[in-house]
């Protein structure tokens, strides 16, 4: 019993070891004084000034913060809204409305990179921030709509009627009564806009122009002629910024599912 | 009926520091209806869940058919398991579901057609036997859950509270069905429950559990006319109870005082004068009367219940204790009345020692 | 009343409509368009309409691209289950607050960017690379292993990409399971494998659809991964239709492969419905 015990432990650590390899390795990097990515030859903390003279680099990561806030902003208000509204309404092409939305998530990203920069060329829109951010408005807001719809799915279809029944109006009842009660929908459909955006390569590569460069594109060209240790020093501090957010927001989760617990 | 079919003996089982069963033996005869009645949390489904093996015991021993099954899978054991929520297979057909046990044995294709058949005439599910679980009521359910148990002719078949979730009367007719079906296919059955009422309907013998103790094993009779606890007594129909002092003794009969104005007169076993004894006394056994002689005690009413076949008569005796008087005839005569007489027969006294809280 | 209550509701879903007809439509729906026109030499689009598109696929060329595509998509499909199902049965066996720390493990890779894990990847698989240095001082080797810059490089990038999304609704499918379920088949006699074919892969196929779907699309269209860890060498859907939208500049036949693309994928759908998933569950997590 304990033996299987220990293999079925040791592959949960396996797996673990297999994702968390290649970061622990740009983390180890980081710190090496030589140049190049081959052998750990000493520790420094060098490469993190370098990170903050490196212009371009930051420029990048400043655009894809820009593109990312920009495009969860805009995807999280009209996918809250729209998925209230497709739950609520009966309308002609309702139910088409509901199905073109799933193309974005379904579809290979590729084929959506493409026909967005089809489009563009069309109407003679030139290639820039603001494609980019229009691009990642069209793959993230489905996400949006679907996590909203799942809390939505679960509420007490009669919390509205209540809320009038007691003399709110319907503005009001949205702004005390619905979206309170979608948030948790809201908050991750908002946080998996955010993430998809922040590393997206397919579609950026299609739809961004010159002097719109994200992170993502930046080191996509790198690679290709040879990643200095200042991106690794930046990755992993954006390695430390994840893990601390996510750290807090489930020490945050179970201390509330603690309480709940104590209630019982 | 005498042979042994199941033995338990000296099971422990604790999670963490707390100890569910704390050395426990029985022994299950082949054939017998075996009910293990407690509250929730007494460690009965532990119990079952040891004989079945999905558990394994921490010490003690198990035995099927005179077979050493303490350390053995329960693929290897020739038991099956009746679950609470029946976990039937949502994917698979009624029949599907019903020989999974014999295609997991590679049982021949004739012998399994074969027996399927058999069992669905048994359950009397052969029209449904296309049907998915979630198409299915639960009664149905239950049938089928039966049924795939049935079909491995398992030496003994386990129940964990299967009733459960049926409704009041679907659950009267599936206990009916139970005991049936146990009669005509001749298997031991174990059978977990915290209903006092299926046990005593359905059960050759009863065991009553209680924090991981065996508080009586009995027939149904026996545990209601006879309790040898405190506990059986309570636990088992409804009890009047009544804590007293033996105060003198005369002529084979105790005389017991519960407070200053309450005295019952008992048959003597060897009292002595100071025994401190736990008298019970059923709601059927009270009879009322309307004079007030030596021997009956006042109870003023407080309420009547009528519930079709008898009526319940509440009241409080002087010392405020509250007693309860089922009554078979009608009550009318005592309808409009204040204060009547209670009164009882000496044999219709269960009398419990003491401070063992065992039976005399 | 009711004339501002329609007003008022048009205004709502505006924006949802005006998204769905510009961002999802027309794009696609030009994409179908050109794939049937023709090209000219200096990239642009000449509208006669022809089929030769399509036909062009059917080369032996570009048949060898679909299927060494779909044959790297279908590797990496199989190894992500092969990982995730034991993965998930191990993890949902565990207290309820190791299980929400697993499942946090899992995520924090892929929140950071992929393109810097993949970046990682080639630190540890090129020639002097981590791993060859490491086996090269140990003496298991005398001359470096080729992981990378052909298929196993390309199908290692590919799992370790999208393995979360196949773990995720596997994990969640699994967790779901009935205990007493799994126990009634120990009970009857299956085996632990017996009772993995019979009873668990079947009450969990939603899930296995779900994460199939999600880890053999993307595996095609991934053009970054087989140009990093691929060196180029092979060539798959993703890469082709890059190459004829910005180096061949060939846009029509381009157009064309990501409408054959469109169809399988909706044809897996298809499938993914027909066996109870759901289209919500899709991608979300």
């Amino acid at each position: 019993m304990k033996k299987k015990k220990f293999l079925k432990n040791l592959f949960i650590g396996l797996v673990l070891f297999f994702l968390y390899l290649p970061i622990l390795v740009l983390v180890l990097y980081s710190f090496n004084t030589s140049k190049l990515n081959i052998l750990f030859e000493g520790f420094t903390l060098k490469w993190y000034l370098v990170l903050l003279e490196n212009r371009s680099l930051l420029e990048a990561l400043g655009n894809t913060l820009f593109v990312a806030v920009t495009s969860t902003l805009v995807s999280t208000i009209i996918g809250t809204i729209s998925a209230i509204a497709l739950k609520k309404y009966r309308f002609f092409g309702r139910s088409v409305l509901n199905e073109l939305l799933y193309i974005p998530i379904v579809i290979p990203e590729i084929v959506l990179g493409i026909a967005l920069l089809s489009i563009y060329t069309f109407f003679h829109i030139e290639l820039g921030l603001h494609t980019l951010i229009l691009s990642h408005i069209a793959f993230s807001l489905p996400f949006v709509v679907v996590s909203v719809r799942s809390v939505l799915n679960s509420l007490d279809p009669h919390l509205e009627e209540a809320s009038s029944d007691l003399g709110a109006s319907p503005i009001k009842t949205f702004f005390h009564i619905t979206l309170p009660a979608v948030m948790p929908g809201v908050i991750s459909g908002a946080l998996l806009a955010f993430t998809l955006s922040l590393d997206d390569v397919v579609i950026s590569y299609f739809t961004a122009g010159p002097g719109s460069n994200t992170l993502p594109l930046k080191i996509y060209s790198m690679i290709k002629t040879g990643i200095t240790p200042d991106v690794n020093a930046l990755s992993s501090l954006i390695l430390l910024v994840v893990i601390t957010i996510l750290t807090l927001s489930t020490v945050i989760k179970i201390r509330q599912s603690g309480k709940e617990k104590a209630y019982e | 009926m005498e042979k042994v079919i199941v033995q338990i003996k000296n099971m422990c089982q604790s999670y963490g520091k707390k100890k569910v069963i704390d050395d426990i033996s029985i022994d299950v005869y082949e054939g017998e209806f075996l009910t293990i009645l407690g509250p929730s949390g007494c460690g009965k489904t532990t119990i079952l869940r040891a004989i079945s093996g999905l558990d394994f015991i921490q010490s003690g021993k198990i035995m099927i058919d005179d077979v050493d099954v303490t350390d053995l899978d329960p693929t290897k054991r020739e038991v099956n398991t009746i679950f609470q929520n029946y976990a039937l297979f949502t994917t698979m057909s009624v029949e599907k579901n019903i020989n999974f046990g014999l295609r997991m044995k590679r049982v021949g294709k004739e012998e399994i057609k074969k027996r399927t058949e058999e069992m669905l005439d048994l359950v009397k599910m052969g029209e449904f036997r296309n049907r998915k679980p979630r198409e299915l009521s639960g009664g149905q359910q239950q049938r089928v859950a039966i049924a795939r148990a049935l079909i491995n002719r398992p030496k003994v078949l386990l129940l964990d509270e299967p009733l459960s979730a049926l409704d009041q009367k679907l659950r009267k007719q599936m206990q009916l069905e139970l005991k049936n079906l146990q009669k005509k296919m001749k298997i031991t059955f174990i059978y977990v429950t915290h209903s006092q009422d299926e046990a005593l309907t359905m059960s050759d013998r009863i065991v009553i559990l209680n924090e991981g103790k065996i508080e009586q094993i009995d027939t149904p009779h026996h545990i209601y006319s006879h309790p040898k606890t405190r506990f059986v007594a309570d636990f088992i129909g409804e009890s009047n109870i009544f804590d007293g002092i033996v105060e003198s003794i005369s002529e084979g009969q105790a005389l017991v005082r519960v407070t200053d104005d309450i005295t019952f007169t008992i048959t003597s076993r060897g009292y002595k004068v100071g025994d401190k004894v736990s008298i019970i006394v059923r709601p059927e056994n009270f009879t009322l009367e309307d004079e007030e002689n030596d021997k009956n005690l006042p109870l003023k009413i407080k309420n009547h219940i009528f519930d079709g076949a008898s009526t319940q008569v509440i009241g409080t005796l002087p010392n405020r204790q509250e007693i309860k008087v089922e009554l078979r005839k009608g009550s009318e005569d005592f309808k409009n009345r204040e204060t009547v007489y209670l009164n009882y027969q000496l044999e219709d006294l269960i009398i419990l020692k003491g401070d063992s809280h065992e039976a005399v | 009343m009711k004339q501002y209550d329609s007003k008022f509701k048009w205004l709502i879903l505006f924006p949802i409509v005006f998204y769905c007809l510009f961002l999802i439509v027309l794009p696609l729906l030009y994409i179908f368009i050109i794939s049937f026109f023709q090209n000219d030499y200096y990239g642009g689009i000449i509208q006669v309409f022809t089929i030769k598109n399509y036909i062009q696929i059917l080369d032996i060329v570009y048949l060898k691209v679909f299927l060494q595509s779909f044959l790297i998509a279908f590797i990496t499909t199989i190894i992500c289950i092969c990982i995730a199902y034991p993965f998930s049965l191990f993890v949902s066996e565990k207290k309820s607050r190791y299980k929400s720390i697993f499942l946090m493990l899992v995520i924090i890779p892929f929140l950071t960017n992929s393109l810097i894990r993949t970046y990682g990847w080639i630190v540890l698989l090129r020639k002097e690379g981590l791993i060859n240095t490491l086996l090269f001082q140990l003496h298991l080797i005398d001359e470096p292993l080729a992981l990378m810059y052909n298929s196993l490089g390309i199908i290692i990038g590919m799992v370790y990409t999208l393995l979360p999304f196949m773990i995720l609704p596997v994990y969640s499918a699994v967790d779901k399971l009935d205990r007493s379920m799994l126990e009634a088949s120990s009970d009857l006699g299956a085996s632990k494998w017996q009772r993995f074919i019979h009873v668990i892969i079947p009450e969990t196929l939603p899930g296995l659809f779900n994460g199939s779907l999600m880890v053999f699309i993307p595996a095609i269209g991934y053009f970054f991964i087989s140009d990093l860890l691929g060196g180029g060498k092979l060539m798959l859907l993703g890469n082709l239709i890059k190459n004829q939208f910005l180096v061949a500049r060939n846009w029509p036949f381009g157009a064309s492969v990501s409408i054959v693309l469109i169809i399988i994928t909706f044809f897996l759908v298809k499938l993914y419905k027909k066996t109870g998933g759901k289209m919500d569950d899709l991608g979300g997590f």
